[in-house]
Order: structure tokens, then sequence, then C-alpha cells
């Protein structure tokens, strides 16, 4: 029997730092920003308003690394745009027989404020039944328990929608929160559509 | 992020992304990876057009 323990380096790396995480920053006036108004404030109604993303802000994994054997591979920077993640067609071909995936892409904007702080809006555009399939599961890890895995860790809402973000406990929430009521954490909206994650710049804010 | 397959539990790929540190320059930075494991290489991955034919 094998023994999973989180798939999210990072969440375990920032627990002591989320401990003692920010009190709420009401009032944030954005710098400047890469993300457009619809991402930004208040769009929880799902995919239907994913922004528009130019054709060079399409990350399909072109320059990806093996996970096992690679991390020398330079990151790929966007700026001023929004950025849309998603499988490339010679990727897509590559997934294993009988499965399929269950999340089209992801759209992300980021946009900085005076205080340090930067909020990251992602925007979740769902492939055919996959957002269906994620909520059959009450949690991630009851997949694992029905394979006969020990489970050690309870799963967090966004990995029912397979995104590992690591900085902190996060708050289901019925619409995307606005700039004015910003406060450091991860949040994501009850269809799964949306998450913002406020986190101080420079941190990583998506991934393990 | 997971661009999950099938399940969340199974991260055929996945991305790590990170702010920039200067609020006043946003810019989001894109590590992609693919799990080795799944599509039955264990070196640097390659399209799939030319490794798995």
């Amino acid at each position: 029997m094998r023994t999973i323990r989180s798939t999210h380096r990072r969440a375990a790396v920032l627990a002591g730092f989320t401990a003692v995480a920010l009190a709420a920053s009401p009032g944030l006036t954005a710098c400047s920003s890469t993300s457009s108004s619809s991402s930004a404030a208040g769009n929880s109604s799902g995919s239907a308003s994913v922004p528009s993303v130019p054709a060079g802000a399409v990350y399909q994994f072109d320059d990806q690394r093996n996970q096992n054997t690679d991390t020398t591979t330079d990151p790929a920077v966007f700026k001023n745009t929004a950025v849309r993640i998603q499988l490339s067609d010679d990727l897509a071909k590559a997934v294993p027989a009988g499965k399929k995936l269950d999340v089209k892409s992801f759209t992300l904007t980021t946009k900085g404020f005076p205080s340090g702080m930067c909020r990251t809006d992602i925007d979740i555009e769902y492939a055919p039944g996959g957002l269906e399939v994620l909520k059959s599961y009450s949690t991630e890890y009851s997949y694992y328990d029905s394979k006969g895995v020990r489970i050690v860790k309870k799963a967090t809402v966004p990995e029912r929608v397979g995104l590992g973000i690591g900085v902190g406990p996060t708050s289901s929430v019925s619409a995307v929160p606005s700039d004015d009521s910003l406060k450091k954490g991860d949040f994501i909206t009850e269809d799964f559509s949306h998450i913002t994650s406020v986190a101080q710049c420079g941190e990583e804010v998506a991934g393990l | 992020m997971y661009i999950p397959v099938n399940r969340s539990t199974s991260p055929f790929a996945h991305a790590a992304v990170q702010t920039s540190k200067d609020p006043n320059d946003p810019a989001l930075s894109v590590t992609g990876e693919v799990n080795g494991a799944d599509i039955g290489v264990s070196g640097k991955w390659e399209p799939a057009s030319s490794s798995n034919s």
C-alpha cells in the first residue's frame, strides 16, 4: 500500500508563513495591471466570461520539462497580458489511453498594489464533463481511498479542481473579491469557475 | 496548477506560476512540467510527433 502525502510541496513549506500571514488589507489600490476588468472585479459567472488572450500569451507546455529529471528550464514570462495555460495538441495526444482532460485551460491575470501585494485571478475553462467528474468526488483523496491508498491529508477545495495553490487556507466565496476587500489568501467561487489568489508579489501563486 | 487528466489526482501536466516582485511591473512567469511516467519517457520531454512515433 502506498502512502500519499500532499502533492503540494510548497504548501508544506509555507505552512509557517501562513500562520503569520497578513491580516485583511482592505482598500488596496492597484499600481498597474495585466488583468482585465472582467476577471478582476466580480466575475463569478463561469467560463463564459474568460478573458481573451492574444496568441502570444498562450502557454502550451512547449518548453516544459520532465518533472523528474529536468530542473533547468527557464520560465516563460508574460507581461501586460492575460495568460492562458493549456496543453498543446501534441501533448493532448499523449494523454494516457482511457483518460480524458477535466480542464481545458486556465486563464490567469495579475495585478500589483503599492503595498507589495499581488492578486492573481484564475479563470477555469472545463473540458466537457470535466466539472461533473470532479464534483463527483467529495475530496480528491476519495479517489485514492477507492484505490486502497491510505490517506494522510484532507483535500482542500482547489485540489478538487486540480489547482495546487499552496499559500494557505482557501475560502469558498459566492463572488470574486473586489480590490477594495482584498485580503491575503486564496478564494474560489462556489461554482468552481474562478480562483483569486492574493499574496506578496514575487511569490509562487499556484503550482507545486 | 494542474492540467488534470481524468481526475485531479492524475496530474498529467502542471505549471508553476509566479508573480513578479515589482508590483509596478506585474508579470507572470510560468514553468510547465509534464508527468514523464504518464507519457512514457524518462528524460526530457519532446513533442509527441517526434518522440512517440
